[in-house]
């Protein structure tokens, strides 16, 4: 991964790199790893305009904050905070505050912008501060003191939720910490000034003793009002699933052995766990896979993962929400600021333990598609197909008129996916529900 | 992809900075009044001292 810098850029990342700042961020592993590289490894394209080219640590996959529980990104923001006040101390600031400067290796948050670095100009108030409202602080605050999960805000818009709209949502809160300043003032100024130029104020500011003192400070005030903001989950349908399930330990670890077997078969660099739950079988599929990247549609079910994990110092699981049905598209300018899961790394293995009844009835798509879908990923598959027969299956059918869903079916299951995939084992975990590994077609 | 990385701060969003840091920023608010009061009252022209 390389990125190209312009003569301005050159002399910013320069400073960096001689501060002591720059050898501890690196030693912490808190950001990328960052090395100078030669012109001469660029495509011609680029080194025409180039002053200099650093080279990057890849990470193993790229996630965004639209797709993060709350915890993730609370953990983002205080990554983003920590940053901000080393590097102020090291007479640094960082120019910006997105969450989509953060990245993770599992549980570890990793800043990978090092283009954000900037010599400090003391006397002037940090630039980042609104973007660190409406990517971070708004969201967390939506999920914390409104229970409004912030997803679909984020990936609404890349630029966050402003302040006005945040003001709409939040001002009932207004005497919960932190709302009053940085949310309905911030909004109030914003009105206020709106006309006025930022060269002028930033004079004001400056000519009244704006300082370094006070930035360590509003980090600081920061810092301590993210740490407090505390998201209580509750029990959704899907939290106590795993202990609460349909089926008993003699069948659940007849599902773990067939799944360690198929994951250990081949070389997994990259697998998926489609609908992971409570990431039972994510971590069985991490004995072997290099990245297990554990999705499921239910936030509080992926919140609750994601802070076993990070207890657990957990690297090989990267637990995101999305739903199967509806997931992340290519955004941004022409589509390709931030790109779609499928653009991010194909897997080698894919799990849909317990899912396809979810989608096939729940969601109306057919089975078909479904394969369809799944062959398309070029993957090898571990399915599992609930029966019509299933106490689950037979709940999402009860809502509906007898009939419903007809295409969800064993024996035409077992044959559509006989048209896309080998399949190489079969084993029943239960009576109603049957285990699949197959590896797709030519 | 090329991309410019300058952010406007927003105006606004700068002086609500004033409000974030709590005590430490009584000082700097308070000046920044008392040059705008002067100013009001005419007893200080505009500001001597250009930005950068």
């Amino acid at each position: 991964m390389y990125r190209v810098l312009s003569a301005a850029g050159l002399e910013e990342w320069e400073a960096l790199a001689q501060s002591t700042l720059w050898r501890e961020l690196q030693d912490d592993g808190v950001v990328v790893a960052t090395e100078p590289a030669q012109l001469g490894a660029l495509p011609d394209l680029l080194a025409g305009a180039a002053a200099g080219v650093l080279r990057h640590e890849r990470v193993p996959f790229v996630s965004y904050p639209y797709e993060w529980p709350f915890s993730m990104l609370k953990d983002a923001a205080l990554l983003q905070l920590a940053i901000c006040r080393r590097a102020l101390r090291a007479d640094l600031a960082l120019k910006d505050a997105t969450p989509y400067n953060v990245q993770w290796r599992g549980t570890r948050p990793v800043f990978i912008d090092v283009g954000s670095f900037e010599r400090l100009r003391p006397a002037e108030p940090w630039a980042g501060y609104r973007q660190f409202c409406m990517l971070f602080l708004y969201p967390l605050m939506l999920q914390a003191y409104k229970h409004l999960p912030f997803h679909a805000a984020l990936r609404g818009s890349l630029e966050g939720i402003p302040p006005h709209d945040a003001r709409a949502i939040l001002s009932g809160e207004r005497f919960r910490k932190g709302v009053m300043a940085n949310v309905v003032l911030h909004a109030r100024l914003e009105d206020r000034y709106a006309g006025v130029a930022g060269r002028d104020v930033r004079r004001e500011l400056k000519r009244a003793g704006f300082n370094k003192e006070l930035l360590d400070a509003n980090f600081g005030k920061l810092e301590k009002l993210v740490a407090r903001l505390e998201w209580k989950a509750g029990e959704t349908a899907w939290t106590g699933y795993g202990e609460d399930n349909s089926y008993d330990a003699a069948a659940a670890g007849r599902k773990a052995d067939f799944v360690r077997a198929a994951a250990a078969r081949r070389r997994v660099p990259l697998a998926w766990d489609l609908g992971c739950n409570d990431g039972t079988y994510s971590r069985i599929a991490a004995e072997q896979a290099e990245l297990v990247v554990a999705l499921d549609a239910d936030h509080a079910t992926v919140e609750a993962l994601y802070r076993r994990l990070r207890e657990e110092h957990r690297t090989g699981v990267l637990p995101l929400v999305m739903s199967v049905t509806d997931p992340s598209p290519d955004l941004g300018w022409r589509g390709q600021e931030r790109a779609s899961l499928e653009r991010r790394g194909s897997p080698e293995l894919v799990l849909c333990l317990a899912l396809a009844h979810h989608v096939c009835i729940a969601r109306n798509v057919p089975v078909r598609e479904l394969l369809d879908w799944l062959r398309s990923l070029d993957a090898a598959l571990v399915i599992e197909f609930p029966d019509r027969a299933d106490p689950m299956v037979a709940r999402l059918l009860s809502g509906k008129r007898d009939g419903s869903n007809p295409d969800y079916e064993k024996a035409s299951f077992e044959r559509a996916l006989e048209d896309r995939f080998a399949v190489d084992r079969v084993e029943a975990v239960t009576e109603t529900r049957t285990l699949y590994e197959a590896r797709p077609l030519a | 992809m090329t991309l410019f990385a300058y952010l406007d701060p927003g105006t606004g969003s700068m002086l609500v900075q004033l409000l974030v840091g709590g005590v430490a920023a009584v000082a700097v608010t308070a000046k920044l009044y008392w040059h705008r009061i002067l100013r009001l009252l005419r007893i200080r022209r505009d500001d001597p001292d250009q930005d950068r």
